[in-house]
């Protein structure tokens, strides 16, 4: 609430309705026999106690005789206009009517004078009062009318910022992970490294291999270029791509970069993410294979198990600490891949590092076995 | 002129023939040695005292940046780096003046890289070559660590701390005992500090390092060199005066002739 603001005493009157109905009653009826002590018994010189008493007690039997208007007013509050001013007409003369009674009685009994003669001048008083009451009644009703209006119109504002402020986010995250792909695709110092030795073997005169790696390089290039990272293709498509980056990083390692593929024929019409397994890839020779002096292998295996896919790639690196293998804490690849997952299958997938048995990491992807053309 | 004795550092083989292949077309160079790990590196350094050296920086174990770091500051070669990417490093080599090549590695800049080194070789007297190569160096491991942590931990040590010395690595302060201290030269603002294997810089003189190090434990034994003498496994006198130090962790330091003598009061 905007109201946060006032004390909290202060705050719980804005709130209820029927504090407020309350205090407003009290303060009201007690200011008008404030009022009526100070012109009509001081003027009258009736300062005894009893006029005094009289006068409170009238302010007592008022909030009293009053209070039905409220549930009158509230029963007829949403009807047709001349239900409501009937009403409120009818209201009025009753209440004034029994108030003037009940005073008049009062009068005699508390201090002994009979007024009933002047019972016209005292019903002329009452119907003021509650011509008032009811004038009150209406303006602090419309008023919180307003105020909730003006209230709701806030929230609403607010909720479409909200609303907006949330979308854009969405909007933000993705544009990061098209980002971060885009990236991956165009390393520079995959790049680089890669054109100085192209340019190696052009200068040593291995005509044929230079070509080789061109052409691999060109066909790696095009694919991560024309592939759009929220599309899905053939796992024989990505494997085949991650096979043109790994035989160009052969070339670059030399006899350091060791590379083994077990892709069954039936896995090969599965259909991936588009680009998935790159950033897998490229960690497990950053961190498996570059690492090392006499270098490692590089694995990708997939299997197949009801309906789920496991698609597997594994280094003969140093693996990683345990204590934090969770997605979040091993860099901005993974946890990329982690969003980019959630993206295709919400839930039904799994992203999991292990140590091997002989010390490197294994990332498995475990999506649902769909096929492309089924 | 006599040609420039060089080492070539590269662990990708077609990077290293290709280097090859370019400064074997460049008159002034002769390639002494070529290393495809920084450890050879280091040992080619030693043993072939070359006058230049072409460094990869990415390279497994122990990187370009690792080599400078474990190489006695007096038989520091001239050293040209090599990168792929990496704009930190181009950064801190422009501020410090320290001179490298970007893969794919072009003729005409390597061409250019020797000549600096020529020019360099008449001119630099004092072969004060390590200082400005460390000092890219730290610029560049300090905006790393900065980028992986803004703050810097605080750090509590303990006030009456003798015989040990506080390094800083990446925002972190460690403690070393003196014991612990294998050998240190200096390089300019900076004291590399070899112990345990690794090496630490700090910004400190010689000097001041010399008063706080034991004088029984510690000896200088060339311009901006000391070695702990009980380190010293075995020394292979070399022609014209001076002499090679070898030390428990395998590495080898020369001893220039003007120092001979303090080293010869410990042996005796």
């Amino acid at each position: 609430m905007s109201n946060s603001i006032y004390h909290p005493f202060l705050n719980a009157i804005y709130r209820n309705t029927n504090v407020q109905f309350w205090l407003l009653q009290i303060v009201g009826w007690f200011g008008l026999s404030l009022i009526s002590f100070l012109s009509i018994s001081l003027w009258y010189d009736q300062n005894s106690t009893d006029y005094i008493y009289h006068t409170l007690f009238q302010s007592a039997l008022g909030v009293l005789v009053s209070w039905p208007l409220r549930s009158l007013f509230q029963f007829f509050w949403n009807d047709i206009l001349i239900f409501r001013i009937s009403s409120v007409i009818a209201g009025i003369i009753g209440c004034s009517l029994i108030w003037t009674i009940l005073r008049i009685s009062t009068f005699y009994w508390i201090t002994g004078n009979y007024v009933w003669h002047e019972f016209g001048p005292w019903l002329f008083g009452s119907i003021l009062v509650f011509v008032c009451w009811t004038a009150f009644y209406h303006f602090v009703k419309y008023y919180q009318l307003l105020q909730n209006q003006h209230q709701t119109l806030l929230e609403l504002a607010s909720d479409t910022q909200q609303e907006q402020l949330k979308r854009s986010q969405a909007e933000a995250i993705a544009h990061e992970a098209q980002l971060k792909m885009l990236q991956y695709q165009l390393n520079p110092h995959f790049l680089f490294n890669t054109l100085n030795a192209i340019s190696a073997l052009v200068k040593v005169k291995e005509s044929s291999k230079a070509h080789e790696m061109i052409v691999q390089l060109s066909k790696f290039l095009r694919y991560s270029l024309d592939n759009d990272p929220v599309h899905k293709v053939s796992l024989r498509q990505e494997i085949d791509a991650v096979k043109q980056y790994l035989n160009i990083e052969r070339t670059r390692f030399g006899k350091r970069l060791k590379l083994h593929f077990d892709v069954p024929l039936i896995c090969e019409s599965i259909d991936v993410p588009s680009l998935i397994l790159q950033p897998l890839v490229e960690n497990a020779i950053k961190y498996g294979i570059a690492p090392s002096e006499s270098g490692g292998k590089v694995s990708i295996v997939a299997t197949t198990e009801g309906p789920y896919v496991f698609i597997k790639v594994i280094d003969t690196g140093p693996g990683i600490d345990t204590v934090k293998s969770s997605i979040k804490s091993v860099g901005i690849g993974l946890k990329n891949t982690d969003e980019r997952l959630r993206q295709f299958y919400n839930d039904d997938y799994e992203l999991r590092l292990d140590n091997t048995s002989v010390g490197g990491l294994c990332v498995t992807l475990k999506i649902p076995s769909d096929h492309l053309n089924d | 002129m006599q040609k420039l004795r060089t080492v070539i550092v590269d662990d990708e083989p077609l990077s290293l023939d290709l280097l090859r292949s370019i400064l074997s077309e460049i008159s002034d160079i002769e390639i002494v040695g070529e290393c495809s790990n920084g450890k050879q590196a280091v040992e080619a350094a030693m043993k072939l005292q070359p006058e230049l050296l072409f460094l990869d920086i990415q390279m497994p174990v122990m990187n370009g940046f690792d080599v400078i770091r474990s190489l006695q500051t007096d038989i520091m070669p001239m050293v040209v780096f090599i990168t792929a990417f990496d704009h930190y490093a181009v950064d801190a080599f422009d501020l410090h003046a320290v001179d490298y090549v970007l893969k794919p590695l072009d003729a005409e800049r390597i061409a250019r890289s020797v000549d600096r080194a020529v020019d360099r070789l008449k001119n630099d007297v004092d072969r004060s070559f390590k200082s400005p190569l460390i000092g890219a160096i730290e610029e560049i491991s300090e905006r790393a660590s900065k980028e992986e942590k803004a703050e810097e931990p605080e750090s509590n040590i303990p006030d009456g701390m003798k015989r040990k010395l506080l390094v800083r690595d990446s925002g972190v302060v460690k403690v070393i005992p003196f014991d612990d201290i294998d050998w240190v030269d200096a390089a300019g603002d900076y004291m590399c500090v070899h112990a345990d294997g690794e090496t630490h810089v700090i910004r400190s003189t010689l000097r001041d390092l010399m008063t706080k190090l034991d004088d029984n434990l510690f000896v200088r034994i060339h311009r901006s060199t000391i070695v702990n003498v009980e380190r010293v496994v075995s020394v292979t006198p070399l022609q014209k005066g001076g002499s090679l130090l070898h030390l428990t962790q395998g590495e080898s330091l020369k001893v220039s002739r003007n120092y001979r003598d303090s080293i010869r009061k410990f042996f005796n």
